[in-house]
């Protein structure tokens, strides 16, 4: 019985191990922001390379997360969600291509 | 060539004059607003749909096409919303003047050129969103009662908003 169990336990300890070695090796974030009333729920972020940004429209209407400096441009449907990853450090000012009022900017470091 | 402040004035006057000349004092009900809210939406749509039929301007084509998306997502909302509250949206004097004005400009800007027409329609553009986010911001939103209804009319602030500004950005291009 005693045996069963162990080796139930080791591979549920093992996955906690493995998921504690990942949090604290500081590895990419996915980072949602919303997209709701037209308008950005982060004006501002900060965020490292290599991780990576997930926005989801909450609105009614189609956006789009496009990069002033050409790296992204995500278009986002209503309710739909939509990713890009962050390959460089700086800062990375975006807009929405429909609605020009929209306006937000990624912090990227290294 | 059409004077889009001149256009803006008339549907400036449209806007308010319905009900001004009934009663100087009557504010419109939720029924009217209702209304109004939506024919301003539709006759954008139209318009956008005028635009797509005589543009060759690519953004110009765009943008139309924003109209179109944008607004009918409202007007769905809209549409949507009324029947909830089970209120039947009520014709009136503002919703009919600002009719009779839109099918005006479009009679004009059908008898413009493809490359005439793009000015002439961006910036009448500009005008009308500008015009109804007054309306908006200080007739409509103000006297709307219920709560849903107001909240929808502010998002639609906001939208038109945008599009003034996306207008006004497309107006400067062609010039």
């Amino acid at each position: 019985m005693t045996l069963v169990i162990h080796r139930l336990l080791l591979p549920a300890a093992m996955v906690f191990v493995v998921a504690l070695g990942e949090a604290s090796a500081g590895e990419a974030e996915v980072r949602t922001i919303v997209v709701k009333e037209l308008a950005f729920s982060s004006a501002s972020i900060e965020l490292h390379v290599g991780d990576t940004v997930e926005w989801v429209n909450q609105d009614i209407f189609v956006h789009s997360a496009t990069a002033d400096n050409g790296s992204f441009d995500v278009e986002l449907a209503p309710g739909a969600h939509g990713r890009a990853a962050l390959k460089t450090p700086g800062v990375i000012a975006y807009h929405c291509r429909y609605h020009p009022g929209m306006k937000a900017e990624l912090h990227v470091s290294e | 060539m059409l004077k889009p402040l001149a256009f803006s004035v008339a549907i400036l006057a449209a806007l308010t004059a319905g009900m001004a000349l009934a009663d100087p004092a009557a504010k419109p009900t939720d029924p009217q607003i209702a209304h109004i809210a939506y024919t301003a939406g539709q006759l954008d749509i139209e318009a956008a749909k005028q635009a797509l039929d005589k543009s060759k301007n690519t953004d110009v084509r765009a943008f139309a096409e924003e109209m179109v998306r944008d607004h009918t997502a409202v007007n769905n909302q809209a549409l949507a919303l009324v029947k909830k509250l089970n209120v039947t949206p009520e014709d009136n004097p503002t919703s009919q003047a600002l009719t009779k004005q839109a099918e005006a400009t479009h009679q004009k800007l059908a008898g413009l050129s493809a490359q005439t027409f793009d000015k002439a329609y961006v910036d009448n553009e500009v005008a009308f969103h500008k015009a109804v986010n007054g309306a908006l911001s200080t007739t409509l939103i103000p006297n709307a009662q219920n709560a849903e209804l107001k909240s929808l009319l502010q998002t639609g602030l906001k939208l038109f908003q945008e599009h003034q500004q996306h207008a006004e950005h497309l107006a400067q291009q062609l010039s």
